[in-house]
């Protein structure tokens, strides 16, 4: 039995009007405890419908999401224990701040949770930590931090409910390359002191194929890939049809494959392209 | 020396709340007709430019010129903004209307332009961006790069000499990147338009004139694209990183295969299937 | 689901209804209200209601999204139909189920039931195409230019018209983020449907702040970004739509004052009236 799981999963939006919109269409995949897989997709590809669809937030239209072998929408309280369990921050979560101080926004979800306050300020302060708030601003007003430091606040807010599954929805958006940095090494920390299942839903291939061993490629409301990241970029011409944007050397290295010199398309690292680059040069070199 | 569209002399600029200023005694020109990218990260100081060059802001300290006209005398205010016009960062909060051509007529109205000349403007400025079709559509419907595009088309139709784009890639999808770059690149090309962009996305400042870092408020590197990118642990140190294409190409050469200065994926293939065939 | 909401959408077109003047429109829609409320028996309702069903025809807006647009009032209409039945005791007593009970069905409540709901679906059917064929912005300038001579009593004309074109625009806008919010929330375990009315009011407000604070960000965005377009607040400007009473509207008006002497004449002269309803009015 599969730890998380969706059965052909069907989703419209606006259903029965004349607006109605396929989200997502006949999904199938299953989620092992503590995977760390990528989610690619462009804007309009059903990616966020199905990251709301893993934690009850959206019902299916037809088929089931199980979570260890429950159906997570069987009743009200199933689907709201679920999103403790499932956990998700939305893109520029720090839009959804809303408390006097940093450490009562962060304790909005474990007080939801039911938990004692002394579990409750516990967990705010695991949570601070792991996304690297110093202490000193957790009785700040969370709207007198800077941008890194909302963005930080806002998802200490979810990792504070220590969801078994955690999904970020392109959490870095509108970063700087440190600011992205900084928040794929939180979600390092995240996953190798909770053991958690991570689903990375990003635009970015660079990214996903830099931290995650196995990637979901969406494409207009279907899974089209799945795979690790070897067996996916091993379609890197596939990706770049489906509108993705698949990192610079990939996209360098199938424009050499078409021109018929004999290179591996699928390269995603500059260190990995450098290699196979300077092999291909020395061999022809050898011939000489 | 060419015309100086855009001047910065000595500006030093501190918001109100602040101890540390944004901005200290930074100087730079922009000449007509170039294309400059500003890289640094988030509080680099960099934004700050942006309010500076069409009288938002006034500097604390120096001058700001638009074309010899100094920003902080009252009487140029509306003559620096119809020369530079600013597009920001976030496409929902700079449409003002819910038409696309309403929104693009906005700028142009402000400045009484007569009715005629209006449409002129408006469907011209539609067609520079790709966005003609687009012109009786509501604004709320179009994807971000299709907003920032309507964004872009609302600063032409008010004819600016200059463009200072303020991070508009930043909340965009890689599609929407795209279509903007393609749009201002075409601008600056065809158009003769001046470009001042302001981003962190190292990318997109391949295809720049001229190459512009700032750090903590000051600028600490300007020069080309290839002079600026080769220094990676200065890059390195202030937050910034260098183009991937650029990272292959120092890869190779330290594996001993010199290609040149490439920064993008055309020169890049160029060079190597050069090296292949030679 | 709240996206769902269509009150106050512009659906743009080409035809004789989106081309009016939009000044010309607003005075039709007002002077067809006024005129719904002005009739007395079904001969004029008649009348009236034809006319908005022609003007829904001449508009060429989908009858499915005009069905969409009256399915939100389906309840009010329920409700206020049910209301003119029990309080109409006048004419033939149709049904009485308890002998001594005041409660009676009477062909005068069923008549003034039909009268209110039909009456009802013809008003929102004329003011909800005002907004479905005239752009926010075009409504508003129009709205200021009536309105101009209230300046005379120092009025902000101008200043209130752009507010309603700001407003207008970023509804859809606050729509889709309140919708996000509410999701980001759920997703932290926050309760909004269940509790007393005081813990319901209490758990709106992780939705409302962030909502108010979102919402000065973008004022004070947008003001910068209003101000890189050189606009000074300026009753002078000009406009991309020039406003123009041409033919058409003077056709419309025309043909929309016979009517509307007609309704009136009917009413009052109870022409063709066969049931006068003095007490509906």
């Amino acid at each position: 039995m599969a730890f998380l799981e969706v059965r052909n999963a069907c989703y419209s939006y606006s259903k029965g009007t004349p607006f109605e919109i396929k989200a997502l269409d006949n999904c199938s995949f299953s989620v092992e405890k503590g995977e760390y897989i990528g989610v690619i997709g462009h804007t309009g590809s059903g990616k966020s419908t199905l990251m709301q669809l893993l934690n009850a937030l959206v019902t299916p239209d037809s088929g089931s999401v199980l979570l260890d072998g429950k159906d997570i929408n069987a009743d009200k309280k199933t689907a709201r224990d679920t999103r403790f369990r499932v956990g998700l921050v939305f893109q520029y979560p720090e839009y959804q701040l809303f408390e006097e101080t940093v450490s009562k926004d962060i304790a909005f979800g474990p007080t939801n949770m039911g938990l004692s306050a002394e579990d409750v300020h516990k967990q705010v302060l695991w949570a601070a930590q792991i996304v690297g708030l110093p202490d000193a601003l957790l009785d700040k007003s969370p709207f007198d931090l800077s941008g890194g430091e909302k963005r930080r606040a806002a998802i200490a807010g979810v990792m504070a409910m220590k969801p078994e599954v955690l999904i970020l929805d392109e959490p870095a958006a509108g970063l700087d390359p440190i600011g992205r940095k900084v928040i794929m090494e939180m979600i390092d920390k995240y996953r190798t002191s909770t053991g958690a299942t991570v689903l990375l839903v990003s635009h970015s291939m660079e990214t996903v194929a830099a931290a995650a061993d196995r990637i979901l490629v969406l494409n207009k409301g279907a899974i089209a890939m799945d795979g690790d990241v070897q067996s996916v970029f091993s379609r890197a011409d596939e990706l770049i049809t489906m509108g993705l944007d698949v990192p610079a050397v990939t996209r360098i290295a199938v424009k050499l494959k078409n021109m018929g010199y004999p290179v591996d398309a699928g390269v995603y690292s500059v260190e990995e392209a450098a290699k196979m680059l300077t092999a291909v040069l020395r061999a022809k070199e050898g011939t000489r | 020396m060419k015309e100086q569209l855009l001047k910065f002399e000595n500006v030093t600029y501190r918001y109100e709340d602040e101890s540390e200023p944004a901005l200290q005694s930074v100087s730079f020109g922009v000449e007509k007709g170039e294309f400059v990218v500003i890289l640094g990260h988030n509080g680099s100081g960099k934004s700050t430019v942006a309010k500076l060059s069409n009288s938002i802001y006034l500097p604390t300290e120096g001058k700001v010129f638009v074309n010899g006209m100094d920003t902080s005398d009252e009487n140029n205010e509306i003559n620096c903004r119809k020369t530079v016009g600013v597009v920001f960062q976030n496409p929902d909060n700079q449409i003002v209307a819910s038409i696309v051509e309403e929104d693009v007529a906005f700028g142009p109205e402000n400045l009484c332009v007569e009715q005629k000349e209006l449409r002129k403007r408006v469907d011209e400025a539609l067609q520079s961006v790709g966005m003609y079709d687009y012109r009786m559509h509501e604004t709320h419907k179009l994807s971000g790069g299709q907003k920032q595009r309507v964004a872009i088309a609302g600063i032409l139709a008010m004819r600016p000499q200059c463009i200072v784009l303020d991070e508009p890639t930043a909340m965009l999808d890689p599609k929407g990147r795209r279509e903007v770059m393609r749009a201002v690149r075409k601008l600056n090309e065809e158009e003769g338009i001046t470009v001042l962009f302001i981003t962190h996305f190292m990318e997109e400042a391949v295809f720049a004139d001229r190459v512009m870092v700032m750090d903590d408020g000051k600028v600490i590197l300007d020069g080309t694209p290839s002079k600026v990118f080769a220094q990676t642990q200065l890059l390195k140190k202030v937050g910034l990183d260098v183009p991937e294409v650029a990272r292959l190409a120092a890869a190779l050469r330290e594996n001993g295969t010199d290609l040149g200065d490439v920064l993008t994926e055309d020169a890049f293939v160029q060079a190597f299937s050069r090296k292949m065939e030679g | 689901m709240i996206r769902d909401i269509t009150i106050g959408q512009y659906f743009p077109g080409t035809s004789l209804i989106h081309k009016l003047d939009p000044r010309v429109k607003i005075v039709l829609t007002v002077l067809n209200i006024a005129a719904l409320f002005l009739c007395r028996n079904f001969f004029s309702l008649l009348l009236m209601f034809v006319m908005s069903v022609v003007w829904v025809l001449l508009s060429r807006i989908p009858f499915k999204t005009i069905l969409k647009g009256l399915k939100m009032i389906l309840m009010i209409l329920i409700f206020t139909a049910f209301l003119q039945i029990f309080y109409n005791d006048g004419g033939t007593v149709l049904w009485h189920p308890v002998e001594n009970w005041d409660f009676k069905i009477t062909t005068e409540g069923v008549f003034s039931a039909i009268f209110i709901a039909v009456r009802i679906v013809s008003l929102i059917l004329l003011s909800t195409l005002l907004t479905y064929t005239t752009s926010p912005t075009l409504l508003t300038d129009a709205i200021e230019r009536l309105l101009s001579p209230l300046k005379v009593f120092k009025v902000k004309v101008h200043s209130l018209a752009m507010m309603m074109t700001i407003a207008l625009r970023f509804i859809p806008t606050l729509i889709e983020e309140i919708d996000i919010i509410m999701s980001a929330q759920k997703a932290r375990g926050a309760d909004l449907e269940t509790g007393s009315l005081i813990q319901r009011a209490k758990a709106l407000v992780p939705i409302l702040v962030p909502l108010f604070v979102n919402s000065f960000r973008r004022a004070y965005e947008l003001a910068f970004a209003m101000e890189a377009r050189c606009y000074g607040g300026d009753e002078k400007r000009t406009r991309l739509r020039v406003m123009k009473v041409s033919a058409r509207d003077i056709v419309m008006l025309a043909v929309t004052l016979v009517c509307l002497t007609a309704v009136v004449v009917t009413s009052f002269a109870n022409v063709g009236g066969f049931i006068l309803f003095e007490r509906v009015i």
